[in-house]
């Protein structure tokens, strides 16, 4: 006897489960991977997400932008296990590896965002990639994150601050 | 200098560029449809391993549930309890029925190397108002938990004659029985690991307490703090619930298993009550995101329909007040803010003598005070 997962077929209320998914995994894929900073906690963060949401699709489905409920579970799920984590030691408030990049090309400088995100708090690092990466506007990002504008806003902009600083440590080596 | 828009270009190109290293062939959709199919199949598993049980309990409670419910008395969902004259009180993995007139109060705890009583007597009534100067108190069911900042020693109670006849659950009292004077007789067993005191001049009424102990059914027993408050698979959201299993765990330990201190069901009123409050509470936000706290206590509320099916679960916290309204576990931060409104339908019968509310004024009709 085997159960079925979720209804399968589309209905006006909004796609299957198994078709959004499949048009959605990679892309929550890459999202996860950029929040998280790596394949297994991003494997981890979205397979987590993509549970709950079949679990809820019903309710999931309904909502104005499905991709938006399980980013945020995603993001949620990143947050918690930080926060956890973050009982017993401190998140990388700043990296300083400029003295070891290959400079003056592209790829440093990809490398230095990727560095930059790597030692900011995860809720900024999810505000940074969801303003760059998926290109939305502040009051989705807030909505997304549960905060207010401002500090969406705030958190992107002590990244960008946090990037500048990375680049000018660089740039002597750039010489 | 590299200006702002050229810094947003470089982040836009360098998210880019790293998201392309993300495998996204790694099978997750597959995994989770697997991980759900789990779930499903453990619950018709239980199910039907539990079907005689649940049958029992499920006649139980549409017996003792009023489909027209109009009061916030909690219902107690135990067949020997239907009279009305008794109901069933829980703790750990334990439950018990008492006399349904009977209020709260405290129990024997251990507190810094002596066991103290944060009060042995009744506070409260038995549909959780505190009991005022003209009540007379009837018996009261304690628990080990601090209802005043007001304490006694244990070794000072068992030397006093009582006269009001209690029940302690989980006490901080040895396995025996002890007499306190003309007929007043205390004893205490143990019920799958917790102990039961009960204390009365009735010999009839204390052997009745005590043959009526059994293991508990109607919530988890014990819950890991970030582990999963699920019990019964997927949630059935599209149904209707019609009551709410509110179900309160306190730990005394930072990182311990939260332990089961209360549970209770509310009707069909309450429950539209509840969910009519849910709908305008907003969105689910953290309330104290520059906060480090640690919590003791918290409150799963399960909405269930006539048939017992889980709808959905939500957690109360009060150290960061809110409600949770996706909850997965008892260590979610996400929620709306603790209102009265979302309060006055669960907070009833035993919770306010369980649970330490915030601090704030109107809390402290619902909750323990900062003072009792």
């Amino acid at each position: 006897m085997d159960v079925g997962v979720t209804e399968p077929r589309r209905t006006a209320a909004g796609p299957s489960f198994d078709d959004w998914v499949e048009a959605r995994v990679a892309a929550l894929l890459r999202f996860g991977y950029l929040v998280t900073g790596s394949q297994h906690a991003a494997e981890d963060a979205v397979q987590s997400a993509l549970e709950r949401a079949c679990r809820k699709w019903s309710r999931v489905r309904r909502a104005d932008d499905p991709d938006a409920y399980v980013r945020r579970m995603i993001v949620n799920a990143h947050v918690s296990d930080w926060r956890r984590a973050a009982r017993r030691e401190s998140p990388v408030a700043e990296v300083r590896l400029a003295d070891q990049v290959d400079p003056a090309d592209a790829v440093s400088r990809a490398d230095a965002v990727w560095r930059v995100c790597q030692g900011l708090p995860p809720q900024q690092r999810a505000a940074v990639v969801l303003r760059y990466y998926e290109d939305l506007d502040y009051p989705e990002i807030a909505a997304l994150l549960g905060v207010a504008e401002p500090t969406a806003r705030s958190h992107v902009h002590r990244a960008l601050t946090a990037l500048r600083g990375e680049l000018e440590r660089q740039e002597p080596s750039d010489d | 200098m590299t200006d702002d828009a050229e810094l947003e270009g470089l982040m836009r190109a360098g998210l880019e560029r790293r998201a392309d290293d993300a495998d996204v062939t790694a099978p997750v959709a597959g995994r989770a449809r697997a991980a759900v199919r789990r779930r499903h199949r453990g619950r018709i598993v239980v199910g039907l391993a539990a079907a005689s049980v649940a049958a029992v309990v499920v006649t139980a409670a549409l017996s003792s549930t009023p489909t027209d419910d109009t009061s916030e008395t909690p219902i107690v969902e135990d067949r020997t309890v239907a009279d009305g004259e008794w109901r069933t009180e829980y703790w750990a993995d334990m439950r018990v029925d008492v006399p349904a007139e009977w209020g709260y109060g405290g129990a024997p705890m251990q507190s810094g190397g002596e066991v103290l009583s944060c009060f042995s007597e009744q506070m409260l009534t038995a549909d959780g108002q505190r009991l005022r100067n003209d009540q007379v108190q009837v018996g009261y069911v304690g628990r080990p938990i601090a209802l005043t900042d007001v304490c006694e020693m244990y070794k000072h109670h068992a030397l006093e004659p009582q006269t009001v006849p209690y029940v302690w659950l989980g006490a901080e009292v040895e396995i025996g029985s002890v007499d306190l004077g003309d007929g007043f007789v205390q004893e205490t067993v143990e019920v799958n690991g917790s102990m039961l005191t009960v204390g009365t001049d009735d010999p009839a009424l204390r052997r009745r307490i005590i043959d009526s102990a059994r293991g508990g059914e109607m919530c988890l027993s014990e819950v890991e703090v970030q582990g999963s408050i699920e019990h019964d698979g997927s949630l059935a959201e599209d149904l209707e619930p019609t009551s709410i299993t509110v179900c309160a765990y306190r730990t005394e330990e930072i990182g311990g298993n939260a332990t089961l201190s209360y549970a209770g069901l509310v009707g069909r009123k309450a429950t539209n009550d509840y969910l009519r409050e849910v709908e305008q509470a907003g969105r689910p936000a953290d309330q104290c995101p520059t906060s480090d706290y640690v919590e003791g206590e918290w409150v799963v509320l399960e909405l269930t329909t006539d048939d017992g099916t889980v709808t959905d679960r939500h957690v109360a916290h009060f150290v960061c007040p809110g409600i949770d309204l996706d909850a997965d576990s008892l260590g979610g931060f996400k929620t709306v803010p603790l209102t009265p409104e979302l309060v006055r339908p669960w907070a009833v019968g035993g919770i306010p003598a369980v649970i330490h509310g915030p601090s704030t004024q109107w809390a402290y009709d619902y909750f323990i005070g900062a003072q009792g």
